[in-house]
């Protein structure tokens, strides 16, 4: 069920209404327990199945290492994420193993590669994996000893609302545990945070369809052959608009799941914080995909010893981290080198830094951040192609077809891609100049409802969020 | 803040509907393929345009010169990337029936992929989009800068050269190809021929073909009259497995005796630009043979 369909605005007023309702008011998360799954079987009814048991066994497991024989903590939380880890790895991974330990034509391959991807998969896997870890650490930590309420009925009810929750649980923002179950509770129509939820919404509808869906129908003649007969310059500028797309496909989404909850009275966590504007690869990382990389960072990077055991070993950890966030991605190697690409620029940036004290001006800064953009825009044709010799070809094209003709719809491709990018670039330039426009806030409004007028009338043809497909 | 946002944006969306009911514009620019399918279904349901000569097909005949179909009166509802039975779908669900339809037999072998929605063609729904053309694909605000821009570029250019430029000086002096560039799309042209080596898929062709005559026989049901012509390609591809299959299909399920067919076409008078797309120069050639030809049907 896409964000952007009838049916979707349909089931957000229904459950709205029944949500606020006095007579309701007890049965809250049930209410959205039902739209969650109403939600999620509306594109794979038998997968809600495999929902449904993700959450179980994390509900149950949870419970035992809170309330079950103590000596067996450590045993079930590890039982706990090698399952959610398992089941990621089964619908997930499966293709990919096949391809690279298994002949197309071997029996066991043929049965890898009709395993179906679960929309949501890679979301609500490591939401379950949050959970284990969260209520394992609430012995040393206090304020995690009440995500598992001691009543197995009422801990179920909770476990199953942070898992399945319809705004966050087909693309994000990942939601851990200690954020999120401290919130449950009765909500009230009145402390709806109204102005949020419209901001988020109306931004989030904005970037996604009139920015993403637009520049994706640009972006197409990216795909493999169409680009080996475009000139270099077209080629440049449709991967800096995919560059756009999958920002605003992305932000967008998030956005919208925010404000959703919002109006639910929910607060999910900024998934995005104006990421091309980073001047280097760390700065990049704490702006894009917020809740992934302090996800990784949380349960992975810090467990493998983050910063604390010496130089060699962090740019292990920062390349281990990188590399498996970016087999989170997708079952592709390509995901992996993606990947591994953005964990050997943070490695080489945290060494550089330690021997080259650059100016800091704003100059020095400036070009860091073209820097930084024009590489991350370049490791996104590893998404754009995830087929590695594609993405290679890509790059050849680029260098080699300074001479092709530029046709009149090729002119279209650049013209558009720029129109489109426009509000981007606005986006991220009031976001630093924010301060000296303050004076500018009192007339938000008119940007809002001028947005709103975008929505309804410059609306590109639907399609999917991009990461559905992790 | 939000009832301020909400009045701003009744505000501009009133006034906007406004301007287009006054200017009224003519042609429109689209920013994709997809977007230009749509606008032709929209215009379809939605426009007074005349709809009495309607043409289906892919976008071969999609390519078909526009205005000088508009000025004799055809309705092309060709789709890029998609086939003849989409458009039959729409002239099935809407209630606006042609006079006569021109189907294009080249890409019969392609299954429909077009999603319709049943409020598209609710009269509510109709009267709500020609109330509020803002509503419409064709008037989407980037479309009209777009339009805005090459109006304004043009008038510069003839400014500047003092001259009107013609379509066929255009299509002259446009820049030379560059002789890597001629490599790969020869390359392309000669991958394409090499597929229309192989024939159409019998069983796929067997449940397109039936469903054609469905809508063919439904729209008969009605007064429609029916026209098979097919468009240039490269001589090499005329000449394959594939296409003579095709005509052989259509020879056998739609014969000459009762249905209209366009005599065949001579594809070493025409040019394409990659093996199945008519070059510009070829564009209005074709097209003024088209529209002659049609006269004989009607």
């Amino acid at each position: 069920m896409l964000f952007n369909s009838y049916i979707y605005v349909c089931l957000v007023c229904l459950t709205f209404a029944f949500y606020y309702m006095p007579i309701f008011k007890k049965f809250q998360i049930h209410i959205l327990i039902i739209a969650s799954f109403i939600f999620y079987a509306y594109s794979q009814l038998t997968l809600l199945l495999l929902l449904t048991f993700s959450a179980f066994v994390n509900i149950i497991t949870s419970y035992y290492i809170s309330y079950g024989n103590r000596a067996y903590r450590k045993f079930y939380a590890t039982l706990g994420v090698i399952i959610n880890l398992g089941v990621l790895a089964f619908f997930k991974y499966s293709p990919l193993i096949a391809q690279t330990l298994f002949r197309q034509t071997d029996s066991i391959a043929e049965f890898l590669l009709s395993i179906p991807l679960p929309v949501g998969i890679s979301f609500y896997t490591f939401q379950g994996i949050s959970l284990m870890i969260d209520v394992y650490r609430s012995d040393k930590i206090a304020a995690y000893r009440d995500l598992v309420a001691p009543d197995l009925w009422v801990h179920a009810k909770k476990t199953m609302f942070f898992i399945v929750f319809f705004p966050q649980l087909v693309a994000g923002p990942v939601v851990k545990a200690h954020d999120f179950i401290p919130q449950i509770s009765a909500k009230c129509f009145k402390d709806i945070n109204w102005e949020a939820a419209f901001k988020s919404l109306i931004i989030g509808y904005f970037l996604k369809m009139v920015i993403a869906d637009n520049i994706k129908e640009q972006t197409l003649y990216m795909s493999f052959p169409y680009f080996e007969s475009q000139h270099s310059a077209v080629l440049i500028m449709m991967l800096f608009g995919y560059s756009m797309q999958i920002f605003s496909d992305f932000a967008g989404y998030s956005l919208i799941a925010i404000g959703t909850a919002h109006l639910f009275g929910y607060k999910l966590m900024t998934n995005f914080n104006f990421p091309y504007i980073a001047s280097s690869f760390s700065e990049f990382w704490r702006r894009w995909h917020i809740s992934l990389s302090s996800f990784l960072k949380e349960y992975l990077y810090i467990p493998l010893g983050g910063n604390r055991r010496g130089e060699a070993r962090t740019y292990i950890n920062l390349l281990i981290t990188m590399f498996l966030g970016g087999l989170w991605h997708g079952a592709a190697w390509s995901y992996a080198v993606w990947g591994t690409f953005h964990g050997g620029a943070l490695a080489v940036e945290r060494f550089l830094k330690t021997y080259i004290k650059l100016p800091d001006n704003k100059f020095t800064i400036f070009f860091q951040s073209l820097f930084v953009f024009f590489s991350v825009t370049l490791f996104w044709l590893l998404f754009r192609l995830p087929e590695f010799s594609h993405a290679v070809k890509y790059v050849l094209s680029i260098a080699k077809n300074t001479s092709y003709q530029i046709r009149d719809e090729h002119k279209a491709i650049i013209g558009t891609v720029l129109l489109y990018s426009v509000p981007v670039w606005l986006y991220h330039w009031y976001y630093l100049h924010r301060d000296r426009l303050q004076f500018l806030q009192k007339y938000e409004y008119i940007a809002y409802g001028v947005l709103l007028f975008f929505i309804l009338t410059n609306s590109g043809t639907p399609g999917e969020f991009i990461y559905f497909q992790f | 803040m939000i009832k301020k946002s909400i009045i701003v944006f009744t505000a501009v969306f009133a006034l906007y509907n406004l301007l287009l009911h006054w200017l009224s514009p003519e042609t429109f620019i689209p920013q994709n393929i997809k977007q230009d399918n749509v606008i032709k279904v929209q215009e379809y349901i939605y426009s007074d345009l005349p709809k009495e000569k309607v043409i289906l097909g892919s976008s071969l005949a999609a390519k078909l010169d526009k205005d000088m179909l508009a000025k004799s009166g055809f309705f092309n509802l060709a789709f890029r990337g998609q086939s003849v039975y989409d458009g039959l779908k729409i002239i099935s669900k809407s209630n606006v029936t042609p006079k006569i339809i021109f189907i294009e037999i080249n890409v019969l072998t392609r299954h429909p992929s077009i999603t319709l929605e049943d409020l598209w063609f609710e009269p509510a729904v109709v009267q709500i989009k020609k109330a509020l053309p803002a509503l419409k694909e064709r008037n989407q605000p980037v479309n009209n800068l777009l339009l805005a821009i090459q109006i304004c570029l043009k008038s510069l250019r003839e400014e500047n050269n003092n001259v009107t430029i013609a379509e066929d000086e255009k299509t002259i002096n446009k820049p030379k190809e560059s002789q890597s560039q001629i490599v790969f799309e020869n390359s392309y042209i000669n991958k394409r021929i090499a597929e229309y080596q192989n024939l159409p898929n019998d069983s796929s062709m067997k449940i397109l073909i039936a469903s054609l005559k469905q809508d063919i026989l439904n729209l008969e049901s009605k007064g429609v009259k029916i026209v098979f012509f097919e468009m240039p390609m490269h001589p090499k591809i005329c000449e394959s497995p594939r296409l003579n299959a095709i005509r052989e299909i259509i020879r056998l399920n739609f014969p000459r005796e009762k249905y209209a067919h366009y005599p065949p076409v001579d594809c070493q008078a025409y040019k394409t630009r990659d093996g199945i797309h008519l070059a510009s120069e070829s564009v209005p050639i074709y097209t003024k043979f088209f529209i002659n030809q049609s006269e004989e049907y009607q």
